[in-house]
């Protein structure tokens, strides 16, 4: 028993140095003051899964909240337009959920376009053998529906096979593409309908899109200044590698052209056989397609390094192909705290050292002068199941951040360590909000969070930080938030920027909740973090 | 005064609403398809074991649906038309007839025409003679040829227990399946990989 004390001891001891020095850096500076509201009242129209903030003033903060509802044999989502009043912390709110008006109706998207919220629907009309797509707009600072909801798209599946139920809408470059599949006897199709901003059609395609046998699968959708619109399609020769073995996979970039019948294809290829592990597609305003990402060695999973393409529009030629590797000291920045009785060379020298850890970026982002940087976070999950009883475990870690000239050459590369180790509906606080500043300085919001084992359960223990990398790629660190008990609520997704650079941050302390006793922490909470510099 | 304000305000707003779908309504209007909850059944590939099932299936909310059924067992009209494969005596040749009970709860993936996955149970009384009970996970899918004829075809694995007074096995006789085919035995089992044909009427 006491043998069993002090191993408990010397565990806790040991838990608390490695996060204490996670959060230790020369450039500390005291904490920032953040105004809480009070706590929103108990959401009454099913349990929170997320909020969108559309807009704020000094009134006002207008958000989309999206809550489910268990029902005998699944659940429902409930789509809501969410006026909150700064001054009383009270709020109203608007069912914005389509199948409410009619149960045929199923959502597909919804969003800000030209000031007005709009919410997008299909229906599959398997009688007539069409796909219809509506849309419907909403006042969203009044909470007041204009009552328009009409058919904008409308698909006659007469001879396409059978329509695949994992259709999108996306909006990019102020228009919208709709992509919808099929299936027969031959394969898989792909659709595309482009809209401009009012919705009306500007042109559509109904192609197979195959670069190569195998099994194709494409994302990252992204429409030029042309209309024209560009994917990513990864090729795998095997189905069991299929989002297995991106070593046995090769990538390519698909041009959907508006005024002609097939899309053109260029394969993404590195010199000495190094494979692209993930990668980002965006367009330039020179209308040049922009391919960003990182490497691993054949082999391996492990990234060791960063790329770019630059192609000329409609992928008539590769203006640029780059790459970088990263060096030992950038691979090894941060493992001395993470991997205490490890040796870290050791670490950054074995063959694969990241084996199971994902990337996940976020969208490349454009300066005015043409350069443009990209984030890639390492990111890891699993679940598992003891005794009838399940958890997933969430690693929310490193971020790599990527910085290049207009040409696609390297500027810089940094690397932030960061750990986010979070258990179950916890996973909400992982993650990172990003923002650019006035002088190019990228900021980073993210919690350094871990679970702590206890003899019951777990407990999670968090601090909120704010990192900012300036255009040359140097660091300053903000601990914005030390009480754990706080931090553990802060979601980074939530955050928003106002227009005179203040930050609204979100508590949701949804993330306690434990199903099924989920009406005690239904709420949110804003705070203001009114920005010094 | 405010009471006719608040039903005059109410009756704009139904109206503005219905307005408001009825603009859409020529593009939602299947034939009563979506909303169709309730399909009338009978199982082809059990009409050629000479079982006569009566089935009725009610869809609930969010795919959720359960199929209930009784039956005739009609050994004494015709003979099962289908064999087991590897059946090695005669065939079912001295069943007594009796009825049959059907219950399936089941999950469509999305509404009646689409893939279902669900759990058929099977029981089966032959007369005083013989008893059985089957049940498989099966996967299915369903097909609205028109408004009200329904096709559904599923298949799967399980499991079928037998149980016999006189301790002779009547109902497969798998030599292949069940190791000891000619020791009397009242209790028997096997895995079973059965086929489902049903034909229906939508209401």
């Amino acid at each position: 028993m006491k043998l069993f004390k002090i191993l408990f001891l010397l565990l806790l001891l040991l838990n608390t140095s490695i996060f204490y020095a996670q959060i230790q850096t020369p450039n500390s500076i005291s904490n920032p003051d953040i105004k809480w509201d009070l706590t929103q009242k108990k959401f009454p129209e099913g349990f929170i899964s997320s909020v969108k903030i559309l807009k704020s003033d000094n009134d006002y903060i207008y958000y989309y909240l999206k809550s489910f509802k268990v029902l005998i044999m699944g659940f429902n989502y409930n789509h809501f337009l969410v006026k909150y009043d700064r001054k009383t912390c009270d709020y109203a709110f608007l069912d914005i959920t389509p199948s409410k008006k009619n149960k045929k109706l199923e959502i597909l998207t919804a969003d800000t376009l030209d000031n007005k919220f709009h919410v997008y629907s299909y229906f599959h009309n398997k009688k007539l053998k069409k796909l219809f797509v509506f849309d419907e707009s909403f006042d969203y600072q009044t909470l007041k529906p204009y009552n328009d909801i009409n058919k904008f798209c409308e698909i006659d599946l007469t001879e396409k096979g059978s329509l695949l139920e994992n259709m999108f809408l996306v909006s990019d470059n102020n228009k919208l593409l709709f992509r919808y599949s099929c299936e027969d006897v031959k394969g898989k199709y792909y659709g595309l309908e482009v809209f401009n901003k009012k919705l009306e059609r500007e042109w559509g395609s109904f192609n197979m899109a195959k670069t190569e046998n195998g099994y194709n699968y494409e994302s990252d959708y992204k429409i030029d200044n042309n209309g024209n619109v560009y994917a990513i399609q990864r090729n795998y020769e095997r189905k069991s590698d299929i989002y297995k073995h991106y070593d046995r996979s090769r990538v390519w970039v698909v041009c959907y052209l508006k005024d002609a019948s097939e899309p053109v294809s260029t394969a993404l290829i590195l010199k000495n056989d190094l494979f692209i592990t993930a990668e980002r597609l965006a367009i330039n305003t020179k209308n040049q397609v922009v391919i960003a990402g990182l490497y691993a060695q054949p082999g391996t999973e492990s990234a060791v390094g960063g790329f770019s393409f630059v192609l000329e529009p409609n992928l008539t030629k590769i203006s640029s192909v780059q790459t970088n590797e990263f060096t030992k000291q950038l691979l090894a920045k941060g493992l001395d705290s993470k991997k205490m009785n490890e040796d870290t060379k050791k670490i950054v020298e074995k063959k694969d050292f990241e084996k199971n850890f994902g990337y996940r970026f976020n969208d490349i982002y454009f300066r005015k002068d043409g350069c443009f940087d990209l984030v890639a976070e390492k990111y890891y999950s699993v679940t598992v199941t003891y005794k009838n009883s399940s958890t997933t475990y969430y690693y929310f870690d490193d971020l790599l951040v990527l910085n290049f000239n207009a040409d696609g050459s390297f500027k810089w590369i940094q690397k932030i360590p960061k750990y986010e180790y979070v258990i179950d509906m916890y996973s909400d606080i992982g993650g990172y909000y990003l923002y650019h500043d006035k002088n190019d300085g990228m900021n980073f919001i993210f919690n350094i969070a871990n679970y702590v084992p206890q003899f019951i359960g777990y407990k999670h223990k968090s601090s909120t930080v704010k990192l900012r990398l300036d255009k040359e790629g140097n660091e300053s660190f903000n601990e914005m938030i030390s009480d754990s008990e706080i931090s553990c609520t802060i979601v980074p997704d939530y955050i928003y920027l106002e227009n005179n650079d203040n930050l609204i941050i979100t508590r949701a302390n949804t993330v306690k909740t434990i199903m099924p006793f989920m009406d005690k922490y239904n709420n949110i909470m804003f705070g203001l973090l009114k920005q010094r510099n | 005064m405010i009471r006719r304000l608040c039903i005059s305000l109410f009756l704009i707003n139904a109206l503005v609403s219905f307005s408001q779908v009825s603009n859409i309504s020529t593009y939602l209007d299947d034939g009563g398809r979506t909303e169709a909850s309730d399909i009338i059944k009978s199982d082809f590939s059990e009409i050629i074991q000479a079982n006569i099932p009566i089935i009725w299936e009610h869809k609930f909310h969010s795919g959720f649906a359960l199929q209930g059924g009784i039956g005739l067992l009609v050994n004494h009209l015709y003979k099962p038309i289908i064999k087991p494969v590897f059946a090695s005596a005669d065939f079912k040749s001295d069943l007594q007839s009796g009825f049959s009970l059907y219950l399936q709860p089941l999950y469509y993936y999305t509404g009646f025409e689409s893939l279902h996955v669900g759990i058929p149970i099977h029981f089966k009384q032959y007369g005083n003679m013989a008893s059985s009970f089957e049940f498989n996970l099966g996967i299915g899918k369903q097909w609205l040829l028109s408004r009200h004829l329904a096709v559904d075809i599923e298949t799967g694995v399980g499991m079928n227990f037998e149980y016999s007074l006189d301790k002779k096995s009547y109902i497969y006789n798998l030599d292949i399946i069940d190791p000891h085919p000619d020791i009397a035995n009242s209790f028997r089992s096997r895995i079973i990989f059965p086929i489902s044909i049903k034909v229906g009427y939508v209401l």
